[in-house]
């Protein structure tokens, strides 16, 4: 090891070691203060500057924990994670699992960290044009059941067992959080229409499809899927009144009919 | 790379730093700002709506992208990810040149998301010029290094701050992003004359000021972006502009932003200044 990179890993080490207040070897006074108040400097703000980061990406969490609360669980992930991201855009990846351990007395509060994170990635996510409605005119009626789609990469599934959406809505409207007790399991769904990022809560046979579409699973599967939760009789036309919603909502990228030798994809 | 004085970035004026707060003001009003500083790995993102602002302010103002985590003085080897990442934005974006800080920013695969001060020895000018050769190479362009703010000094130092960064940009023949508030800040946390700082830089490597404010403790300052500039600092500015003469500048707000105007009215205070030192170099 050279003698810069020694400086650098003790130097590194004193910051994340945020229990004490050692210094490392070499650090001079100041003319005014001690050599330990002015790398404690260092110390305080790797800690707030990450709180502050994580304030960005999670703000209905800390809307619901409160300013204490929440500093106090931002410091425990950070004193448990150290940042190993480039750009601190990304530090949080684990933090609503963490808070899943954290507040594990009030589920609520990870289930709504996992859906600020959910959708900041949203927000940010890559840009692709998505397909229209009249991107199905291009298939043949016999090419439907072996229809497969491609979600573009803003829309995501967020598992809860509480009122995670509901919550968030409330928090967003400067209302108190409302009922914080678990219901049963289901998926919030995040997209981004344009640059706007919506959620909304899926309801069960919605869900069920969806996953089928997300799992690359051709549009019978997806009528299969929802024949068990609203009848064999109505799925298909269930099903095409979803796919027709989600076409509407941006949420496709491509359609494709591969069996038939028609790579017909609405990709533009 | 060749010196020559036609690589020298050109001269763009005075400008701010866009930030998300003067979004709808920039893309509507399009304020007399003669170009924008964006942090570059705000940037640095897949996709969606930031840099589809990003790309709207371009096609009316001139980009400068100044990053905060290139870690040039670090001991880990440079992250392949990030530069890839840094040269597909500068590809979209174009910016005039591209600066990030003489500091380090973690080691063993971490990142402390702060601008952390190098040891001023010989072993670190040798270490960071090549660096910041590697970086040219990769991006195939000069880049500009800015002077840190400090808390903290090293017992093993052999040389005063401005004699570190003249060598490293002599060394690595890069620009220098010249951070006048900084220099008054750590002039005051370090017991050092902020002028001889300006004077014992080489003139012809400055390509840009920064001014900022900061938050003086009494017995340190920190380096807060989060407040007006100081009349001393504009006086180093003043001192800055004798020295260096004709300087792309901008104003450094990070914090506790204020409205746009707010900002706009600071920079005609630096347009005064920098004219006026131009006036008076004129006469003399």
């Amino acid at each position: 090891m050279t003698d810069l990179a020694t400086l650098q890993a003790e130097f590194q080490a004193a910051i994340l070691h945020t229990g004490n207040d050692t210094v490392p070897d070499g650090i001079n006074a100041g003319p005014r203060e001690s050599a330990a108040t002015l790398f404690g400097i260092y110390r305080h703000a790797y800690a707030a500057r990450l709180v502050e980061v994580l304030q960005a990406n999670f703000d209905k969490t800390w809307a619901l924990l409160g300013d204490d609360g929440f500093d106090a669980a931002a410091r425990a992930y950070i004193a448990s994670a150290p940042s190993a991201v480039r750009n601190a855009r990304w530090y949080g990846d684990g933090f609503a699992g963490f808070l899943a351990s954290h507040h594990s007395g009030t589920p609520a509060v990870a289930d709504v960290a996992a859906l600020d994170w959910a959708i900041a990635a949203a927000f940010d996510a890559p840009d692709a044009p998505a397909c229209g409605v009249e991107a199905m005119a291009a298939f043949h009626p016999q090419e439907w059941p072996e229809l497969r789609f491609a979600l573009h990469l803003a829309v995501r599934r967020v598992p809860a067992a509480t009122p995670a959406a509901a919550i968030y809505q409330a928090l967003a409207a400067g209302d108190g959080p409302g009922p914080l007790e678990p219901v049963p399991l289901h998926h919030t769904l995040v997209w981004r229409d344009g640059y706007t990022v919506r959620y909304r809560v899926l309801d069960e046979a919605e869900d069920a499809a969806l996953a089928q579409l997300a799992a690359g699973e051709p549009f019978a599967a997806i009528c299969e899927a929802l024949a068990g939760c609203v009848g064999a009789d109505t799925a298909g036309s269930h099903a095409a009144a979803l796919l027709r919603l989600w076409l509407e909502s941006g949420m496709i990228l491509s359609v494709s009919a591969m069996k038939y030798g028609h790579k017909g994809s609405c990709d533009r | 790379m060749t010196d020559s004085i036609a690589e020298r970035p050109p001269y763009l004026g005075f400008g701010l730093g866009l930030r998300t707060q003067h979004y709808a003001d920039v893309l509507e009003q399009k304020p007399p700002v003669d170009w924008f500083e964006i942090i570059s790995e705000n940037y640095m993102i897949p996709g969606g709506q930031p840099l589809a602002i990003l790309d709207r302010v371009r096609a009316d103002y001139p980009i400068v992208m100044h990053g905060v985590s290139l870690s040039v003085g670090g001991t880990d080897r440079l992250d392949p990810d990030y530069l890839r990442d840094l040269k597909a934005l500068a590809d979209r974006v174009q910016p005039q040149w591209i600066s990030d800080h003489l500091c380090w920013t973690g080691v063993d695969g971490l990142n402390l998301h702060d601008l952390l001060p190098l040891p001023y020895t010989e072993e670190a000018v040798a270490h960071v010029a090549g660096r910041i050769r590697q970086v040219q190479d990769y991006l195939g362009r000069r880049i500009a290094i800015e002077n840190v703010s400090s808390y903290v000094t090293y017992a093993h130092s052999m040389m005063s701050e401005w004699e570190f960064v003249s060598a490293v940009a002599e060394a690595a023949d890069c620009w220098l992003l010249f951070d006048v508030n900084n220099i008054y800040v750590s002039g005051f946390n370090h017991d050092f004359d902020a002028q001889t700082f300006i004077e014992g830089v080489p003139r012809d490597r400055v390509v840009q000021f920064h001014l900022a404010g900061h938050s003086n403790n009494g017995t340190h300052i920190i380096d807060t972006h989060d407040a007006p500039v100081i009349d001393d600092v504009w006086a180093l500015y003043e001192a800055a502009c004798h020295h260096f003469g004709r300087v792309s500048t901008m104003i450094e707000r990070d914090d506790n932003i204020p409205p746009l105007a707010d900002l706009l009215a600071e920079l005609d205070h630096a347009r005064a200044i920098a004219a006026r030192v131009e006036a008076e170099a004129r006469k003399s």
